[in-house]
């Protein structure tokens, strides 16, 4: 058991960190550049937790400081929850509606460290923040109930025994347009948007407190998609070795992030905030609720291409 | 009843300072911004952080180096400044600059118009936070600066103008590669075209965003692309016909509104202008002396525009008959489009300042001429100060 939850927790953080090596990579040479090595996150965090972490006068440092911690901590309880290759999840029944409460705290811990900062950039960050994260999880919600209505159970274990893209690709889709959202990347980094309000509730952050409150990010954008996979594209992971399922899970999260958040990234402008909730509340929460009703509706369009594997 | 700090519509008003050291401007400069929510519903702004006391110092040193110095005014400026320094030099003491002279000036001071647009469009991107649209401008402007540095030796500063004429010749070879390069900038342009003005996202953040009408414009005395983009077809190429303009037709380029839309097609026509003149420049190079030689500069005065890449530039130059200039007045164009910046920002959204203002290409280096500081802290002078030399 022990052995098993530091197995989840290392292969969590390695992972995650490769995974913005990877974009970075991505980005880099989509921009006529090299770009850095893909271990830059790690010598990045390594070298900010070496560092000293100051607390701005006129914050409210316990929440200032609470934050990085809530962040990262919630991370690490949800990479034990989400089946990743090499384990199977911790807790039983209704998991998933815990993993999706535990994922929405990484932004919340940057909406109360952005407010406590007292820093104008960090109020506006924080505002922004509740935005975007009030647009991106109303089609990712209604994508992962209507999964859970298929399965017939809110348990992550029995959900993953499908490969539910086969069966309701509409809700993947909507659940996978989440993913640049969820990974604040453009064009949905409104809430750091350096050129405007200076990396927004980062600004008053050092040290360790930043690598934290970083490393909570990164490791939501490589859960977030790890959840993905594990629903939508679930009996791909549980079929083999370990070792083996770990490198396909893997390839599908990487191949997630490079597609949806590297290249959308590299192709667009910065989104504004006032677009954001349109821009989630149209196409990807209507892909959802199509695919909600007609499940409910009893419509199996997908069963002529994939009736033969039983769905 | 009002809360303190809250207005009547429920709103917080929240002070935001941009500058002087910000990541969306590339020099100093400080606006104070005063935010509802996203919406900004009052700003201020104040320059001289980089006072640099150019003007001071062309009093002091003889004329043959102030060339030299007025170069070193504006990194991307760097040839708009010495052109219009050496023809009012001309001017006073009278030089006939030859004619492949004029049209050596002409062809440095178009080539920098393209290197400062694509620069533009590149840091526009980047305000946006379209990183790829940036780097692959910048890439691509490496071309003229390959440019120059064939030309002249020097990729940013190219020493070009003396007085009586230019420093560098051009040859056939050289000529030649440069057509090339330029037609090669051709494609370019019009890639560069397309990705701006074609993208969703792109139009997203710039149709409507930093409106300026023409009224407006004329009144706070906008000038160049800035001006342009609001559709006052003001061109100091045109008007004034210096260098070797007078031999080619040009039109003023202008758009409507003002928008950040409106400034990039202002800049992405005069940058397909811009490398079709130069071409036309290079392939009607007359022959003959590139430089005259003269005897003394008389006492006299002179004042002059000349069209740099950001807008209308005005020397005024003094002699007294000795070695040393009288005086020197330098109006870069920034001067003259900071007042714009106010309709400009005022209901703006937060996201949207530093694409406004990066969208009217400021150079506030360029700009700081003076700053007072009196016991430790900075003044403001109004104009009445000045006429009653109450300072």
């Amino acid at each position: 058991m022990i052995a098993s939850i530091i197995i989840a927790l290392v292969y969590a953080f390695v992972a995650a960190l490769l995974l913005q090596g990877i974009r970075r990579i991505v980005v880099a040479h989509s921009q006529f550049r090299k770009g850095p090595s893909i271990f830059q996150t790690f010598y990045d965090f390594f070298k900010l937790m070496g560092k000293e972490s100051l607390t701005p006068n006129v914050t409210s440092p316990l929440l200032f400081n609470l934050a990085p911690i809530l962040s990262t901590a919630s991370m690490l309880v949800a990479a034990l929850i989400i089946p990743l290759a090499a384990t199977t999840s911790a807790v039983g029944a209704g998991d998933m509606i815990l993993v999706i409460y535990l994922l929405a705290i990484p932004p919340i811990a940057l909406i109360l460290g952005g407010s406590a900062s007292g820093s104008p950039y960090g109020a506006i960050g924080a505002a922004r923040e509740v935005a975007l994260l009030i647009a991106y999880e109303t089609p990712f919600i209604i994508a992962m109930v209507t999964v859970a209505l298929a399965a017939g159970s809110f348990q992550l274990g029995t959900i993953s025994a499908t490969a539910w893209v086969t069966v309701l690709p509409l809700a993947a889709i909507a659940a996978i347009w989440t993913l640049p959202a969820a990974a604040a990347v453009q064009p949905f980094d409104i809430a750091e948007a350096e050129t405007e309000i200076v990396s927004g509730p980062y600004v008053e952050y050092s040290g360790p407190n930043l690598a934290l409150l970083q490393l909570g990010q990164w490791l939501k954008t490589f859960l977030y998609a790890s959840l993905i996979a594990a629903v939508f594209f679930g009996t791909a992971i549980y079929h083999y070795e370990p070792i083996v399922n770990l490198i396909i899970q893997f390839a599908i999260i990487a191949v997630l992030v490079t597609a949806f958040i590297a290249f959308w990234q590299a192709t667009t402008a910065r989104t504004r905030v006032t677009r954001v909730l349109r821009y989630y509340w149209t196409i990807p929460t209507a892909l959802a609720v199509v695919d909600l009703i007609l499940y409910l509706a009893g419509v199996r369009y997908m069963h002529f291409l994939f009736g033969w594997a039983g769905v | 009843m009002t809360v303190a700090g809250v207005n009547e519509r429920g709103f917080a008003k929240l002070k935001v300072p941009i500058g002087p050291s910000h990541p969306a401007l590339e020099e100093p400069a400080r606006f104070l911004f005063e935010v509802e929510g996203e919406k900004v519903v009052d700003v201020d702004y104040e320059i001289g952080f980089n006072h640099r006391s150019i003007e001071r110092l062309c009093q002091e040193r003889p004329f043959s180096k102030i060339v030299y110095l007025v170069e070193r005014i504006c990194g991307i400026c760097s040839h708009a400044h010495p052109l219009n320094h050496v023809e009012r030099v001309e001017d006073i003491a009278d030089i006939k600059v030859p004619e492949r002279a004029k049209y050596i000036r002409t062809i440095y001071a178009e080539l920098e118009r393209i290197h400062s647009h694509m620069l533009w469009a590149g840091i526009a991107g980047e305000e946006i936070g379209y990183h790829t649209l940036f780097m692959y401008t910048w890439r691509e402007r490496e071309k003229v600066l390959d440019l120059f540095e064939m030309l002249s030796g020097n990729r940013v500063m190219h020493g070009c103008n003396t007085i009586g004429g230019v420093k560098w010749n051009i040859s056939e070879e050289q000529a030649r590669s440069a057509q090339s390069a330029l037609s090669y900038l051709d494609t370019t342009a019009d890639k560069i075209a397309k990705a701006v003005l074609k993208d969703g996202s792109i139009a997203e953040r710039g149709k409507g965003i930093g409106g300026l009408s023409k009224e407006d414009a004329i009144r706070l005395g906008a000038v160049g692309p800035n001006a342009r983009a609001s559709g006052v077809p003001e061109d100091t190429r045109v008007m004034c016909k210096y260098a070797a303009y007078g031999d080619f037709d040009l039109e003023p380029q202008i758009a409507n509104d003002g928008d950040v839309v409106a400034q990039a097609l202002v800049r992405l026509a005069e940058l397909k202008q811009s490398i079709h003149l130069t071409k036309d420049l290079f392939a009607a190079l007359p022959e003959g002396p590139i430089k005259v030689e003269y005897d003394e500069i008389p006492p006299g005065r002179s004042v002059g525009r000349v069209e740099a890449p950001r807008g209308e530039l005005i020397h005024y130059v003094e002699t007294n008959g000795s070695r040393f200039f009288e005086r020197i007045k330098i109006r870069a164009p920034t001067l003259a489009n900071i007042p714009s910046y106010v309709p400009k920002f005022l209901g703006c959204q937060v996201a949207d300042i530093p694409i406004i203002a990066a969208s009217i290409d400021p150079c506030f280096s360029c700009t700081d001429r003076v700053t007072i500081i009196k016991g430790g802290k900075r003044t403001v002078v109004s104009g009445r100060d000045l006429k009653t030399g109450r300072i």
